[in-house]
């Protein structure tokens, strides 16, 4: 796992993505910001393969891929999570469902990302969800977690969430550090902290220390 | 049927020799008194039916004006249907070759269906002007059979009975009879009461050949009448389809016209504006730049939404109730998905790619005027129909117009040879229910 904090080489990076103009446009943004690209290729298998010989410290993976331009990308990321277990993978695509980012998630890890392809064009929001998920952190789309908020069957819970709880709770569903969070919503980190465990004590969800288990813990609720 | 064994005039051979030996043994065959038997039934049916179905509309034809008297005509002609039937198996007495009724267009949900099946069915128009051209029809060949029965039987009987006669007053055989009358003449009465029973038997079973032409004509399919009908209803559905197309592919132009097109305009000028500026104001240009990402970046929303309309991604990977539960999602009323399919069922992919057109029309609708509170999607399997349901608990009153959305959601399903309903009373809730047909249990893709 790559920690920027205790390890200064560039963070290694394998792209798997189809289309030609968006895989080198990819890499230069990652080398451009001082990562490394260690294997650029364009289909499924030569993705699984390539985190088999390279084991990166993150891969960038486009869902659609050929042969069948359907969710290739997204069976060989959990494919290649099997064979690597935790290998961390940032799964891009034009669409994000929240069924996909069920299977992504489904095998508890962590390391784990799934945006909009978009949001590449942010490149200081984009490299941190990189690093997050390298980090072994998740990074959710804001609107697969929107799909995830609306998605109740009985909002008895949730509606019990002020306003900003609710906008705090969506930024720790997309994965976001307490840090990242205070810092997106132009509060402190203690505010930050109080509103969590209000959150926390308004859904009875256990207290949790790592970001990611956080995150699960989250995602299971929003998913009930 | 054997036809070897059992000559007749449908089926036999026209050589002269045959047709002639048809002709003389025609009183042995069993078919010529059934059909004299059906001729004597057709009297009654004829008689029957034609009082009843007459009496009914002229009852129901001076009711009219009260809704009653529909309801009378209604039962008249349902009752020309019935003797349609018995007509149908009264010929086949005769001719044992099946003959397939013609279909009748059913009766459909709602009593305005129901009223368009019974008085603007042609079949069942057809069924009572036979019952009225059958009254004359039965009347004449019992009359013609009648005659020429009666004539054989009385020639044969009176020339037997009066040689039977003869024989017991003792006269001499065969020079002379004892009143008279020659001989020859009694002979020749008794070849020619012969001659009359084969013509009877002829006749009857000529007449019945007739009427059962009159009975096909009238009451019943044939393959190129079927063939026609189909034809016909794969014409109207093709073109329906045509039209879809046509309009989809109409607000895809014009989606992009006015959307994404318009935002890369947006995006180049922005883009070469900054260019000019870059070294003379680098926070200006800095500023348009920004512009210039967010054009972009709403350009990529409305894309996505223009496609996430008609075919997502997820459609296609995961099938329909995955793509419908993604979009129940989206929408901002509180909605549920209850699939009845098996895990993993597919359909064809036009019928899979209606249903969700429907489905996400009709939350569109929901969101924007329904004023619900709670929404469900229903899907389920009726042997070789998928169902779709979309059930809201707003304010109702939705009405197909033409030329609007809920007009668009019904071509898109009748071009596939489906049924879109729509029941919304005023003040709710309203229920879409949507009938395609479908393909059983498709394996997943």
């Amino acid at each position: 796992m790559h920690d920027p904090l205790v390890d200064t080489s560039p963070i290694r990076v394998v792209i798997a993505e189809d289309s030609a103009l968006i895989r080198e446009g990819l890499a230069r943004l990652i080398e451009e910001t001082g990562g490394s690209v260690v294997a650029k290729v364009g289909d499924a298998p030569s993705f699984v393969a390539a985190v088999l010989e390279h084991r990166p410290d993150v891969s960038v993976v486009d869902v659609r891929m050929p042969p069948n331009q359907r969710d290739e990308g997204l069976r060989a990321a959990i494919e290649a999570r099997r064979l690597v277990p935790g290998t961390p993978v940032l799964v891009l695509s034009q669409y994000v469902e929240r069924q996909y980012a069920t299977e992504l998630l489904a095998d508890g890890a962590g390391g784990v990302g799934y945006l909009l392809k978009d949001r590449v064009s942010d490149i200081a929001e984009f490299m941190d969800a990189m690093h997050r998920v390298a980090g072994g952190g998740t990074a959710l789309d804001p609107d697969v977690v929107a799909q995830l908020m609306v998605l109740r069957r009985r909002d008895d819970r949730l509606a019990t969430l002020t306003p900003r709880e609710r906008e705090v709770l969506a930024a720790m569903a997309e994965g976001r550090t307490n840090l990242g969070i205070a810092k997106a919503m132009g509060i402190t980190e203690g505010a930050t902290e109080k509103h969590i465990s209000s959150i926390f004590g308004k859904l009875e969800l256990p207290e949790t220390q790592t970001a990611h288990r956080r995150v699960l813990a989250v995602l299971a609720y929003l998913g009930s | 049927m054997m036809t070897t064994l059992k000559p007749s005039f449908a089926t036999g051979p026209y050589r002269p020799g045959t047709l002639l030996r048809n002709f003389v043994l025609s009183p042995l065959d069993p078919a010529s008194w059934r059909a004299a038997g059906a001729i004597l039934m057709g009297l009654f049916i004829g008689s029957f039916s034609f009082a009843l179905v007459a009496a009914l509309f002229s009852t129901g034809g001076s009711f009219l004006i009260i809704l009653v008297g529909f309801a009378v005509v209604g039962i008249g002609v349902e009752i020309a249907r019935i003797v349609a039937r018995v007509e149908r198996w009264r010929m086949t007495l005769v001719d044992s070759r099946p003959l397939r009724a013609h279909p009748y267009r059913t009766y459909g949900h709602g009593l305005r269906a129901a009223a368009e099946a019974e008085f603007l069915d042609e079949n069942r128009w057809r069924d009572v002007i036979y019952v009225l051209i059958s009254f004359p029809l039965t009347i004449l060949e019992f009359v013609v059979c009648v005659a020429v029965w009666a004539s054989s039987f009385a020639l044969l009987v009176s020339t037997v009975a009066y040689f039977v006669i003869a024989v017991a007053a003792g006269d001499r055989m065969p020079a002379s009879l004892s009143n008279g009358a020659p001989i020859l003449l009694v002979a020749v009465a008794f070849v020619l009461g012969l001659f009359l029973l084969a013509v009877a038997a002829s006749l009857s079973r000529g007449l019945m050949r007739l009427h059962r032409a009159v009975v096909e004509g009238l009451l019943c399919t044939n393959e190129r009448e079927e063939l026609r009908l189909r034809v016909e209803t794969l014409r109207e559905s093709r073109s329906a389809m045509l039209q879809v197309e046509a309009t989809e592919l109409r607000r895809i132009e014009r989606d992009l016209h006015d959307g994404a097109q318009q935002r890369l305009v947006m995006l180049a000028i922005d883009l070469s504006l900054a260019s000019d500026r870059i070294e003379s104001d680098p926070a200006g240009a800095k500023a348009l730049m920004n512009d210039a990402r967010e054009q972009a970046r709403q350009a990529l929303a409305e894309l996505r939404d223009l496609v996430r309309g008609s075919a997502p991604a997820i459609l296609l990977d995961r099938g329909l109730v995955a793509a419908l539960g993604s979009v129940a999602g989206r929408c901002p009323v509180p909605t549920i998905v209850e699939s009845a399919l098996a895990p993993g069922e597919r359909q064809p992919h036009a019928v899979e790619r209606a249903a969700y057109f429907v489905v996400s029309e009709a939350l569109t609708n929901v969101a924007k005027h329904a004023s619900a509170t709670r929404c469900e999607i229903r899907c389920r399997r009726e042997g070789d129909r998928l169902i779709v349901e979309v059930w809201d608990n707003g304010v109702g009153g939705a009405a197909v117009a033409p030329g609007g959305g809920l007009a668009g959601l019904r071509d898109r399903v009748e071009a596939l040879d489906g049924v879109l309903l729509i029941d919304s009373p005023a003040g709710g809730p309203t229920l879409l229910h949507a009938e395609m047909p479908a393909a059983q249990g498709w394996p997943a893709a």
